[in-house]
């Protein structure tokens, strides 16, 4: 780890959580926004960054669960259930104190674990061919669509959208110009990054310019200091928080905020007395940000390895990687080999810096939180304009972005799920371009895609993935008519 | 204006869009010689987009859950219509005013719909995000930021 590449761990921590402390802005609008701040960097450099801003943003979501019964992001939400209670309690500084030191442990076990399972992983992933990357590609679509949200019509509806998006331009297997409509502009496409700014950024900006947000006070800071009994109770918690998070963050689709609630739920589930659980239980608190930080790290496994971003955080971080023209995936080991084990590297990096400077500095992080909201937003949108049209210095691209925050709020609002759309925007070329591929190998047949088990077996579990979404809300209409019967017994 | 008036709309809009991406498919070669050609995707990816929307409408008509009103008040309405046109103001003051004299009239302007502010702090905050953001990128990151379209407002170091 050099010198510059700390800093830059040191830069995105501090940034992150400033990010992550900001309500409203969660870990995508967060990492989306200041992609274009990694532009000029190196390519080691702006991974580094964006990676311990992600990390940054989902500790500065748990300031304000802790301190104002707001959750800064979704995998925070649990947090707010007894961390606002220990807050109230006077005991905010324990309470933030453990998810500091539960989100060190979890991230710095995930990044242990992705240095051994990597290297073998990666390995495996030099026997994937045209085929089996489209099959791969369509298991993180089939199951991000099959997990995301309730209404499937709605994923398949952003999935697909974000594969039209990338449309436009050169076609990847022939180069002819397809949808360009005679623009210059229009030749390399409607680019992702103004789009991902558009869709995950200033609408949820706009998200909150509705709800009115506005600075409210915080609950007042307490001793840091735990407890030997608050140890003792949080130490089973934060290691089953690990093991949790970091299984939920290599499946795509299933994210952060599922391993929260899994561990919340688990740990109030085997309890001596799950009565204490949203009354103050700091177990209620370790085992969920721990288990939300190791997702965290885990969900850059599938990434590095096999090229398939978890998460739409992950799916923006994949972005980068190829604004820098470094391809993520099976070939990232042999090809760029310094720059993955640095990253790994950073990662536990971050994780150290984001103990030591969080503890002390968390009463600053509040202040912040004092801010009113309208500077805030003016400060936001500034910054995203500027970093939109830094990419390529066209005002196009800043239309690009404001003509999608408004599609991007109106999909919020209409509850579509937007995990769907980051993915199949960042890898859609990819998609097409080994369906074509995997067509041509076949002479036209589709049965390519069952000739080598690997591809076999990932069809079998995207059927399978389709089939769960297809049954899901009839079995859990089926269940809640049964709940109704049992209740009427 | 309910939920699913809206959600009905913004299907259709989809489903000429799905239509749109068809139609555009089956201008270029849909498969060659060498194997699927240009308009290959788009109608298969436009096909599926107009099915799954037209199948969103259909399905709104049964659902009950979308029945609530899509802004929760008309301030609501009001604030996010107003900032929504701050944004294309803001996109055309980029053209003809340049970085800093658009985000200066941007950030005195939007602050007072989002809420009430001292306008010493309006006014600070507008310079700041204005002509200090902009002497940042321009001078010391050596990023280049929109310029007027009008010479004398260059002459002047807008």
């Amino acid at each position: 780890m050099q010198p510059g590449n700390l800093l830059y761990a040191l830069a995105g921590c501090i940034i992150g959580t400033l990010v992550g402390v900001l309500p409203g802005v969660g870990p995508v609008a967060g990492v989306a926004i200041l992609l274009p701040v990694t532009y000029g960097m190196t390519p080691v450099g702006a991974l580094i960054m964006l990676s311990a801003i992600y990390y940054g943003t989902m500790y500065g979501g748990t300031i304000t669960s802790v301190l104002m019964n707001v959750p800064g992001e979704s995998a925070s939400v649990v947090t707010c259930l007894d961390g606002y209670q220990m807050a109230k309690q006077g005991r905010a500084g324990a309470a933030l104190a453990i998810a500091a030191i539960g989100s060190f442990i979890g991230g710095t076990m995930a990044t242990l674990a992705i240095v051994f399972i990597a290297g073998p992983l990666s390995k495996f992933s030099l026997l994937f061919g045209p085929p089996e990357f489209f099959a791969l590609v369509l298991v993180g679509f089939t199951l991000l669509i099959s997990l995301a949200g309730d209404s499937v019509l709605k994923g398949i509806i952003s999935a697909i959208f974000g594969l039209a998006l990338t449309l436009p331009g050169m076609d990847p297997l022939t180069g002819i110009a397809r949808m360009t409509f005679g623009s210059p502009f229009m030749l390399s496409g409607l680019g992702f990054v103004p789009i991902l700014m558009g869709l995950f950024g200033i609408s949820e900006i706009l998200i909150n310019v509705e709800a009115k947000q506005k600075s409210v006070m915080t609950a007042p800071l307490s001793s840091l200091w735990l407890t030997r009994g608050d140890w003792k109770a949080s130490t089973w918690p934060i290691l089953r928080g690990s093991a949790l998070g970091f299984v939920i963050g290599v499946v795509p689709g299933l994210g952060a905020a599922t391993s929260s609630f899994l561990s919340y739920a688990m740990e109030k589930r085997i309890a001596r007395d799950p009565s204490r659980f949203g009354k103050g239980a700091i177990e209620g608190v370790a085992g969920p940000e721990t288990a939300n930080n190791a997702s965290a790290n885990a969900a850059l496994l599938p990434l590095l390895t096999l090229g398939i971003p978890g998460s739409a955080t992950v799916a923006i971080i994949m972005g980068a990687f190829l604004i820098h023209g470094i391809t993520p995936g099976p070939f990232l080991f042999q090809a760029h080999a310094d720059l993955v084990w640095s990253l790994i590297a950073s990662m536990v990096v971050a994780n150290v810096i984001l103990l030591i400077l969080n503890l002390p500095l968390v009463g600053v992080w509040a202040k912040i939180l004092l801010l009113p909201y309208p500077i805030l937003f003016t400060l936001i949108m500034v910054f995203t304009i500027v970093g939109t049209y830094s990419v390529n210095g066209s005002l196009f691209d800043v239309a690009v972005m404001l003509v999608f925050s408004v599609i991007g709020y109106l999909m919020r609002k209409l509850n579509f799920p937007m995990a769907p759309i980051a993915l199949t925007l960042v890898l859609g070329p990819q998609f097409e371009t080994s369906l074509g591929q995997s067509l041509v190998m076949s002479e036209g047949s589709f049965l390519v895609f069952f000739r080598s088990p690997i591809s076999t077996v990932l069809m079998i579990i995207a059927m399978a993935a389709v089939a769960y979404a297809s049954v899901r809300p009839a079995a859990k209409a089926g269940l809640l008519r049964l709940r109704g019967q049992d209740s009427e017994v | 204006m309910q939920l699913v008036h809206v959600l009905r709309a913004f299907a259709l809009c989809f489903a000429a869009l799905g239509a749109f991406v068809v139609a555009s498919g089956f201008k270029l070669k849909y498969y060659g010689v060498l194997g699927p050609g240009p308009g290959f995707f788009p109608i298969w990816l436009g096909s599926i987009l107009v099915v799954a929307c037209l199948a969103l409408f259909l399905r709104s008509f049964f659902v009950r859950a979308e029945s609530e009103p899509f802004f929760a008040s008309s301030d609501a309405a009001i604030r996010v219509l107003a900032v929504v046109l701050s944004l294309a103001a803001i996109w055309l003051a980029l053209h003809y005013l340049g970085f800093r004299l658009a985000i200066l009239s941007f950030a005195l302007f939007v602050p007072r719909i989002l809420g009430r502010q001292s306008p010493v702090i309006a006014g600070t905050v507008a310079l700041i995000l204005s002509f200090g953001v902009g002497f940042v990128f321009e001078t010391w990151l050596g990023v280049p930021l929109p310029e007027p379209a009008f010479e004398s407002l260059k002459s002047l170091g807008f």
